[in-house]
């Protein structure tokens, strides 16, 4: 019997050491076994390897995808990722510099604002063809613009009248004056669509799109990879990267075994934790670049479907009890591994007009505490908080549990799945406390704001903190209306001050977004909203 | 037989509208809104309500159960929430990287697995039985998402022997295959060695040594035989559990098939979707377990009469020489 | 009769233990047997006395790893069977000495047809180079003899019944027409009438062929039908052999044998009831001094406890009993 039981225990210790001297990736090479084994069967891996990895100045790009994109077409596709192929295959008329913010000319020449603000004209690019051969005219806008403004009311609502005044002019107008227009006509939704190619075959488009961009629909291969081609023809002279293969890699850590062996030359959502991985190895690069996602301590302010009152409604000093005993410094370094500052106003900081030097509630156990006295909770308080089963969310969810349990506050945390939640927090309000990301998917506070925090918007997805403050429609109303930066920037202080004074909701931190690629890749970009502009890769 | 297999054919009609009627209920009843899902968290009520309304979310749920339903029978799967695309064309394109991988890995675990079980078996006690034993101890403890893991490390990362993602060659498919080989190759060396262990002490086998017949030809003819049966059921029982696992299978290695489809559809609750694969996998493990059931009238005889009638005369006296005595 | 005139079997001090997990089981302690050529002798003893331990020592298809002879011999006609290589021993079997079992119903392959038991025996035995038809025919023959129609060859044990099957045994037992067969209660798992049909066809080949048998029963009925000598074995030894005249009408027995004459109803005498021998055979997994007998024998002395007993020979017939010791115990040394 003893024999046995040490036979096995030996065996199981070296497959052991087998298994884990294959996880270390610093081990000498010449030195392992394996390695030795890869010598003597070298006729295999030498053939494999050549097709694997060397190839003749690569100019091609294999770029992962998290999730399979549901249709290429611009103005129905819905999710971040969908945006990547689709904004590489067409083009808007007007397209955000990412670096300075600045709002540039793309199929549009030039464009012009009268004088009150409300009527917006267009020159449109002579000589531009589609990947088919058919030239952009001014239908194809006219098209485009009726068919965002009537079909994504919420965004695009505002443009009335969209006229063609000639062959290359095409104007619309505003219901009231909307300064952030431009930054949304650079938007992917909004990219223009051939107009009779799209209606010989509407169902057909998504899968076989045809735009005026850098690169060409080449083929979908369903749950594989979606491959789009160098536009020869394309109007700012060809692109260097002769053609780009989205392809579907759900599992992160494939994804990164993928990159490192050389299958895949990026990928992006990379996670955090594979930072110092990437960063270690030499053949791999790490971008990083601040994201328009405000991750954001939000309370029920209102009721929930069946009537009853949110614990936190009409309670600020509950609010300020919570928040005050919160130290962001330690949420950030325990949700993201210190990967972004912690944030004190509820936008993200490269919005237009950012409030520097901003002062936000700071953490204070003893204010916290007396606050819940205040709040009449003397003897501690419970209360539920609703997040996604996600990391993303419930790791600071569970941070903020911790801290909460110290000044005696007990932090019930329900994990749930996705559709549930959204059901369940987003369209019925039926939560105390959530843990929720705040997005601004244009530089201006506008895009967080008039969605979450404005009290005409409290519906099922907008404003589902339900904040209803004067104070705080005013300041938005007259952002979203004005052109002068001066005034924009006062607004833009005194949401943030509501948020903090009132208490509504407590800003976390903006985590970034992030890429893993190929060292030998040049011209890489990714923008806050998880945009990239593949024209300018190459390697 | 023919007879036999029609049956178990239609058989599988009721299994499958229970099956699909219970995912379709899960599916359906439980919180979450297809249409919210696949449109994201802050899309438009309009273009929200419009998507329940091409859905048919807005009808009742036995109306749109019967609906689905009745479609599949003839032959329409319906289409896809997520992608708008008829299921069938979809499920058909998955699945045959499903098969392969599938049928691959039981496929290798009784290659492997049976003759590993049956040298355990036969040099009982010996350093090959404890190895194998212990092998198996480790591959049905070892996590097939990790064990794949691991080997991307080693096979992709390492030594680059092979791609780590796609499915253009065979090289695709050989880590997935081994990966998910590897649990139901531990339970085939486990149920060949007992199971030929048990056939090894049977009388039938101290009357083939009594016979003076060679140990190599008893162990082939007469236990190997006689302890094939649960094998057979082992690896037909595997056909559903290689399912499940190339669920998971298919996400680290990337592979395009219906395991893979199905977490993507689950995410957005695509209804059609997962119902149309359950279907299938439901339907596959049906035919799996069919073929199970004729390969044992072949391997045993005993069964044999309960599908096949004997087609041997009856008149013939059942025991003649008793009347001669 | 002279019994040692021409021995075909000679079993020596025959040691046999089987070490299980929970100990040692010491089965056979000791046993000598002598089988003569042409003879059919019964081997009698309750359950557990060591009958099929020693059928099997014969054969050594003791289970392997646990059961082993541990010392003594066993020759069969010239040869040393207790050291044989397997080598040897594979073509001894089935062909030399051919054994039956008890239980027809599970000793035969339900997954095999019956013609094709039958012919692997041949199939193994026979030169190389036989003709498969060769073996058919064979088969067939042998069928025939043992009254099955050749017919049903291709059919498979579940369709036949047990009588049809102990037959299918003894056509496999017999058809390499060996010289001893060991025939391990052939008759116990089937009922009475097809009892007494299997033993007729046994007696009856094995006249014809010319076959010595080991004939293992605990059924004294079939004793004094079938057999020409008698070996009482208990607790892994002989304690009486002889004559089946001497074991069933000569008055000095083995209190052992007197015992299991008195636990069979009889015909002729009237009896109120049976008298069964009490206690039970002493614990295998000890080695005891002494008779073995002496705990449940009405005559136990002194001596019992402390000494093993000599066989006494008159005319042939072997007593292992104190009782019978011409000399006192003690004079033996």
């Amino acid at each position: 019997m003893r024999i046995r039981k040490s036979f096995i225990i030996i065996i199981t210790v070296l497959l052991s050491i087998f298994l884990l001297a294959s996880c270390n990736k610093k081990a000498e090479p010449a030195a392992t076994a394996p390695e030795k084994a890869a010598e003597t069967t070298a006729e295999t891996a030498g053939e494999t390897s050549e097709e694997i990895s060397a190839e003749p100045k690569k100019d091609t790009l294999v770029i992962a995808l998290p999730s399979e994109p549901v249709t290429l077409h611009p103005s129905t596709a819905a999710e971040r990722i969908t945006y990547l192929p689709v904004h590489a295959i067409h083009e808007t008329l007007v397209t955000e510099n990412y670096t300075t913010g600045e709002i540039e000319p793309r199929l549009a020449e030039s464009w012009e604002i009268s004088e009150d603000g409300l009527k917006y004209t267009f020159k449109i690019r002579q000589g531009i063809k589609f990947h088919n051969g058919d030239p952009l005219t001014a239908d194809d806008v006219v098209y485009t613009l009726n068919e965002i403004s009537s079909k994504i009311v919420d965004v695009y609502g505002l443009i009335k009248n969209v006229t063609k005044v000639d062959e290359n002019t095409v104007s619309f107008e505003m219901e009231y004056q909307f300064s952030p227009i431009l930054y949304l006509l650079s938007n992917t939704q909004s990219c223009i669509v051939d107009q009779e190619y799209y209606e010989k075959d509407p169902e057909g488009y998504g899968r076989n799109p045809n735009g005026t961009g850098p690169f060409k629909f080449k083929s979908w291969l369903s749950g594989e990879n979606i491959v789009l081609e160098r536009n020869e023809d394309y109007w700012r002279g060809p692109a260097p990267l002769a053609s780009i293969t989205f392809k579907v890699v759900p599992e992160e850590a494939t994804k990164l075994i993928a990159l490192e062996s050389g299958d895949i030359d990026a990928y992006i959502q990379a996670s955090l934790t594979n930072k110092p991985i990437v960063e270690e190895n030499s053949e791999l690069k790490w971008i990083e670049t601040s994201a328009g996602q405000v991750f954001t301590l939000a309370f029920n302010n209102g009721t929930h479907s069946d009537g009853t009152k949110s614990v936190f409604a009409d309670n600020k000093a509950l609010r300020e009890a919570i928040v005050f005993a919160i130290d962001k410094n330690e949420i950030v370094s325990l949700a993201i591994d210190d990967a972004a500052p912690p944030l004190y106003t509820p936008f993200p900081t490269f919005i237009q007009n950012y409030p520097a030097n901003f002062e936000g509630n700071l953490y204070n156990v003893e204010k916290a505490k007396e606050k819940l006295i205040e709040a009449g909770y003397p003897d501690g308080f419970k209360f539920t908080m609703k997040t996604t089963s996600q990391p993303i969310y419930a790791k600071p969810a569970e941070a903020i549990q911790g801290q909460l349990a110290k000044i005696g506050i007990e932090m019930e945390l329900i994990q749930m799945e996705r559709g549930t939640y959204l059901q369940e927090v987003y369209q019925n309000f039926d939560y105390d406390a959530t843990i929720w990301a705040v997005s601004c998917d244009y530089p201006d506070m506008d895009s967080g704001a008039y969605k979450r925090f404005y009290s005409g918007n409290i519906a099922p997805g907008k404003n589902y903190m339900q904040i209803n403050d004067p104070a705080m429609d005013e300041a938005i109303m007259i952002n979203r209306s004005s052109q002068d930066p001066a005034e924009k920037a006062a607004q833009v202080l005194k949401v943030s001050e509501i948020i903090r004074d009132e208490v509504y909701a407590l800003p976390l931190y903006a985590s970034p977004n992030t890429m893993a690629v190929r060292s030998d890749l040049k011209g890489v970009n990714i923008n806050y909203g998880m945009m990239i502009d593949f024209y300018l890769w190459s390697r | 037989m023919f007879k036999f297999i029609l049956k178990r054919l239609l058989l599988m009609i009721p299994v499958i509208i229970g099956i699909s009627f219970v995912i379709f209920a899960i599916v359906s009843l439980t919180p979450g809104d297809p249409a919210q899902l696949i449109l994201g968290a802050d899309a438009d009520p309009v273009l929200l309500q419009a998507k329940r309304e091409e859905f048919g979310l807005n009808d009742n749920f036995f109306m749109r159960y019967i609906k689905y339903i009745t479609g599949v029978f003839r032959g329409d799967f319906g289409k896809s929430y997520r992608t708008g695309l008829p299921v069938l064309g979809e499920l058909l394109l998955r699945l045959p990287h499903t098969t392969i991988i599938a049928l691959g890995g039981i496929g290798l675990s009784v290659v492997v697995g049976v003759p590993l079980g049956m040298i355990s078996a036969i040099k009982q006690y010996s350093f090959i039985d404890y190895f194998a034993r212990t092998l198996a101890l480790l591959l049905t403890a070892i996590p097939v998402f990790w064990l794949g893991l691991l080997m991307l490390l080693f096979f992709v990362l390492k030594l680059r022997w092979f791609p780590a993602t796609g499915t253009g060659s065979w090289r695709n498919y050989v880590l997935p295959v081994v990966a998910l080989a590897a649990s139901a190759t531990a339970t085939q060396t486990r149920t060949t060695r007992s199971a030929m262990l048990e056939a090894i002490r049977q009388d039938y086998v101290r009357t083939a040594r009594a016979k003076g017949i060679s140990e190599p030809k008893i162990m082939f003819k007469h236990v190997l035989k006689n302890s094939i049966l649960p094998v057979i059921t082992i690896a037909g029982m595997n056909v559903g559990v290689q399912m499940g696992g190339t669920v998971v299978i298919e996400n680290v290695f990337n592979i395009p098939g219906m395991g893979n489809m199905l977490i993507n559809s689950v995410r957005v609750k695509d209804i059609p979707m997962i119902v149309s694969t359950i279907i299938m996998v439901a339907f596959f493990i049906g035919v799996m377990n069919l073929i199970v059931d004729i390969i044992y009238t072949f391997v045993d005889p005993r069964l044999k009469t309960q599908y096949v009638t004997v087609k041997k005369k009856k008149d013939q006296p059942l025991i003649p020489a008793q009347e001669k005595i | 009769m002279m019994p040692m005139e021409n021995p075909l079997l000679i079993i020596k001090d025959l040691h046999v233990s089987y070490k299980t997990d929970d100990g040692v089981i010491y089965a056979i302690n000791g046993l000598d047997l002598v089988l003569n050529k042409g003879e059919t002798l019964g081997l009698v003893g309750e359950t557990g006395a060591g009958k099929t331990t020693t059928a099997l020592s014969i054969l050594k298809l003791l289970p392997e790893r646990i059961g082993s002879i541990d010392s003594g011999t066993i020759q069969f006609h010239d040869e040393r069977l207790d050291n044989a290589p397997e080598a040897k021993m594979r073509l001894i079997r089935g062909s030399q000495i051919s054994m039956i079992f008890q239980d027809p119903m599970t000793c035969l392959n339900p997954v095999l047809t019956i013609g094709d038991q039958i012919a692997e025996v041949l199939e193994s035995h026979c030169p190389p180079g036989t003709k498969a038809a060769e073996i058919q025919r064979k088969v067939d023959e042998i069928m025939t003899m043992v009254g099955l129609p050749p017919d049903r060859k291709e059919e498979y044990p579940h369709q036949f019944s047990g009588g049809m099957k102990q037959r299918v045994d003894i056509a496999i037992a017999l058809a390499c027409e060996p010289e001893l067969l060991l025939a391990d209660e052939p008759t116990t798992a089937l009922d009475v009438t097809i009892q007494a049909q299997v033993l007729d066809l046994m007696r009856g080949l094995k006249d014809k062929l010319g076959t010595s048998m080991l004939l293992i029963t605990h059924d004294l009925g079939v004793v004094a039908e079938t057999c020409d000598r008698v070996a009482i074995i208990y607790a892994g030894e002989i304690i009486e052999t002889g004559e089946v005249d001497d074991i069933f009408y000569l008055e000095d027995h083995h209190p052992y044998t007197k015992g299991l004459f008195g636990s069979i109803p009889s015909m002729n005498e009237k009896m109120k009831r049976l008298n069964p021998i009490a206690g039970l055979m002493p614990d295998p997994s000890i080695k005891y001094v002494g008779c073995p007998f002496a705990d449940r024998c009405p005559h136990k002395m002194a001596i019992c406890e402390t000494q093993k007993p000599q066989p006494v020979v008159t005319n042939g017939h072997m007593i292992k009993c104190h009782l019978f010791s011409s000399k006192p115990a003690g004079d033996n040394k």
